[in-house]
């Protein structure tokens, strides 16, 4: 594969691949970073592509593990609080196209206080719309495992996003 | 437009993780649209949210930059293939001594450091035990009694802090995770007397059964007075009576 091909079969999928770090690492700075690694890495692969029966489920698993181990560094490093997710306005920037509403904000503080499980099926299932076939060879995880997860997560969400305004409106 | 019983239908299925792909995009189609009736307006945000999410893109993203950095990557060094050949020469005595003596160096040192290095990694574990301890929460209390299971060694203090668990703790789960962590320090003296007395005290039959195994893994003879009573106090429960009936069995075979 060169550089024309590299083109056609890897760049359609980097916004996808940038929403799943994105929701991932909560941090536009983080998740750019993280791609542009990512993308260093498939270029790298280029040769051996082809072999590969979904070029796509490829980057997605890359990006899941690049986002993993970032994210493991970082608490390593230090436990992030959400607090300091929050200060962080990264995330508000790539909404900019429309301006969210309070009770969408609600729903973003839910979404990202997920944990990084969740929050990674909720980006692969509801925000990508991938098959339980696709995200099994994503994540290596057994179908039946992707269903109790993402109804974790949903629930979770709604749990989480609930809690919230109803303290906010007391 | 669907009817809200069958959107209902579709909310349960989906928060249990049963819909397809097809019924994801009904209800995504059905909290887009205007009227969205008001018991099911608190669905309404998650699918809003996961919908203006998908539309996000990489924006920051620049084939320039990418394959800039790209251009900067080293390129795979090819490994040398011929085999180097190591010339074996005689080794005077005097180099000998050296080699010897950088060897004794270097496992001091390496005992040094190591050393250095445990002892700080235990008053950090310490440390945490400490602060966690003197919380209200029992649960905060038993990650602090879990903290002394990563400690090789434990100073006084350590010790008196799981010797209170045992005899003052308000909580039996606590408090039984303390025996057992005290237990784990059994060369001491004090921490067996302090198992005997509390398995004199101890009201709860988990506990006392605990204390008993502790003792008796412990093979602490010391014991055999307060086992009896124990068997001999017909208010204990027939399982503890038992245990402490095996436990002195056990240690007066020792």
């Amino acid at each position: 594969m060169e550089l024309q091909e590299f083109k056609t079969k890897v760049l359609p999928v980097k916004d996808r691949l940038y929403r799943i770090a994105l929701n991932m690492l909560r941090s536009v700075h983080e998740a750019e970073d993280t791609l542009q690694d990512v993308m260093v890495k498939l270029w790298d692969k280029r040769q051996q592509l082809d072999a590969y029966r979904s070029v796509e489920a490829l980057a997605v698993t890359i990006t899941k593990n690049h986002c993993l181990d970032k994210l493991k560094s970082k608490k390593h490093k230090n436990q992030l609080d959400v607090q300091e997710m929050e200060l962080d306005s990264g995330f508000v920037t790539p909404y900019r196209k429309v301006e969210l509403s309070d009770s969408m904000k609600v729903m973003q503080r839910a979404f990202k206080a997920l944990p990084d499980q969740q929050r990674l099926l909720i980006a692969l299932r509801d925000v990508e719309g991938y098959s339980y076939q696709e995200i099994s060879e994503q994540t290596g995880l057994e179908v039946n495992n992707i269903r109790v997860g993402l109804s974790r997560a949903r629930k979770k969400a709604r749990e989480l996003y609930l809690k919230i305004e109803n303290y906010e409106v007391q | 437009m669907k009817s809200s019983k069958e959107i209902e239908r579709l909310i349960d299925k989906y928060y249990n993780g049963e819909t397809s792909l097809e019924e994801e995009k009904q209800l995504q189609g059905f909290f887009l649209g205007e009227v969205v009736p008001d018991h099911l307006k608190t669905y309404q945000e998650q699918f809003r949210h996961l919908a203006v999410t998908s539309e996000i893109t990489w924006e920051g993203f620049s084939e320039d930059k990418l394959f800039g950095k790209i251009d900067e990557q080293p390129e795979p060094v090819e490994e040398e293939k011929e085999a180097k050949v190591i010339v074996m020469r005689h080794t005077s005595k005097e180099v000998w001594f050296y080699r010897v003596a950088a060897a004794v160096v270097l496992v001091l040192v390496g005992y040094l450091v190591g050393k250095d290095s445990v002892s700080t990694e235990v008053n950090e574990l310490k440390e945490m035990m400490l602060t966690e301890m003197e919380g209200t929460s029992a649960s905060g209390r038993l990650k602090a009694v879990n903290y002394s299971f990563e400690m090789l060694v434990a100073d006084e203090e350590t010790l008196g802090v799981l010797k209170k668990v045992v005899l003052e703790e308000s909580n039996m789960n606590v408090r039984m995770k303390g025996v057992e962590a005290l237990a784990r320090f059994g060369n001491d003296s004090g921490v067996r007397e302090t198992l005997i007395e509390a398995l004199g005290t101890e009201e709860e039959p988990a506990v006392k059964i605990a204390l008993i195994e502790a003792l008796v893994g412990l093979k602490e003879v010391g014991a055999i007075e307060n086992l009896q009573k124990i068997v001999d106090d017909e208010a204990n429960l027939k399982e503890v009576r038992d245990e402490a009936h095996m436990g002195m069995f056990k240690l007066r075979d020792i």
